[in-house]
């Protein structure tokens, strides 16, 4: 990816278009680091790309709200296996 | 004297049990609600437990996995989510506010019903996407554990997330929920 290509002002739709097939995985840390540099200060000058990462994060965080796994349901979850092991080993010594 | 079922119980304990919390994120991202997932979780610990002798040892969460996979495709219990008792009229609701109302796009997010729009659009997706966006941006796995958790490509988990998060930000913009730059400033300058 060559450096930024600037006109004036204006942004060329070439970068923009790359950052926008990149944003998603940029924000989601699957990037490695110098592209998230490269994307990172594109975001942060191009209010366009910018306004959109921040549409993605913003629909992350209110999905990552639905988060609705509760430790208690792992807690049962590890009592129901912790069970398993014990009635069995009770089955084994009723027949011993 | 320590029997072979004795090992086996060992082993059940040790390697299957740490496993408990990965299984119900996975699960999860399978049903619509959570005591499904808890119920298929169940399912599977009995199915390994069960079938200890057939593992041999090496990567308990993968043997796991494809239990709980094979274990949901039997189980067969996904029912429609009822999140929102009706998801239709409330993106209705919020067309003719955004339609009615003249203020600038600029305007801050209302979270409450950001999270609608959002749920909404989730809820709406087919299943494969929900199922990449549940691991991924609700239980917070990598591509590449999720890619795990589903037996497929991570680049699979790549695109049906990218796909799908598309389609719930066009979703925002059609209700009117999203930020976008004014009309005319297509430039880098505020």
């Amino acid at each position: 990816m060559t450096g930024p290509q600037r006109v004036g002002w204006v942004w060329s739709r070439y970068e923009c278009r790359q950052v926008a097939r990149l944003v998603q995985s940029y924000l989601d840390g699957e990037v490695d680091g110098l592209t998230a540099d490269r994307v990172g200060a594109h975001l942060e000058e191009c209010r366009r790309c910018g306004l959109e990462a921040e549409t993605y994060a913003e629909i992350k965080h209110a999905l990552a709200r639905r988060c609705d796994v509760s430790a208690a349901a792992v807690d049962r979850l590890r009592a129901f296996g912790e069970r398993l092991i014990a009635e069995d080993g009770e089955e084994e010594s009723r027949d011993d | 004297m320590p029997t072979r079922d004795d090992d086996l119980d060992l082993a059940f304990s040790d390697q299957v049990l740490p496993e408990v919390e990965v299984l119900l994120r996975v699960a999860r991202s399978m049903t619509s609600q959570p005591v499904d997932a808890e119920d298929l979780v169940q399912e599977t610990l009995l199915r390994a437990y069960r079938s200890n002798g057939t593992f041999d040892g090496q990567h308990p969460r993968a043997w796991l996995l494809t239990i709980l996979r094979h274990t949901a495709v039997n189980l067969n219990r996904r029912r429609r989510p009822g999140l929102l008792d009706d998801p239709e009229a409330a993106l209705e609701r919020l067309f003719a506010r955004s339609a009615s109302v003249l203020t600038s796009p600029e305007e801050i997010i209302v979270e409450r019903e950001f999270d609608t729009v959002v749920g909404t659009a989730f809820t709406a997706l087919p299943d494969k996407y929900q199922q990449v966006v549940r691991l991924v941006d609700i239980e917070g796995f990598s591509y590449e554990e999720a890619a795990q958790a589903l037996g497929i490509p991570a680049g699979t988990v790549m695109s049906r997330l990218h796909r799908a998060r598309n389609r719930i930000r066009r979703q925002l913009s059609a209700a009117g929920a999203s930020r976008q730059p004014a009309p005319g400033r297509m430039d880098g300058k505020p």
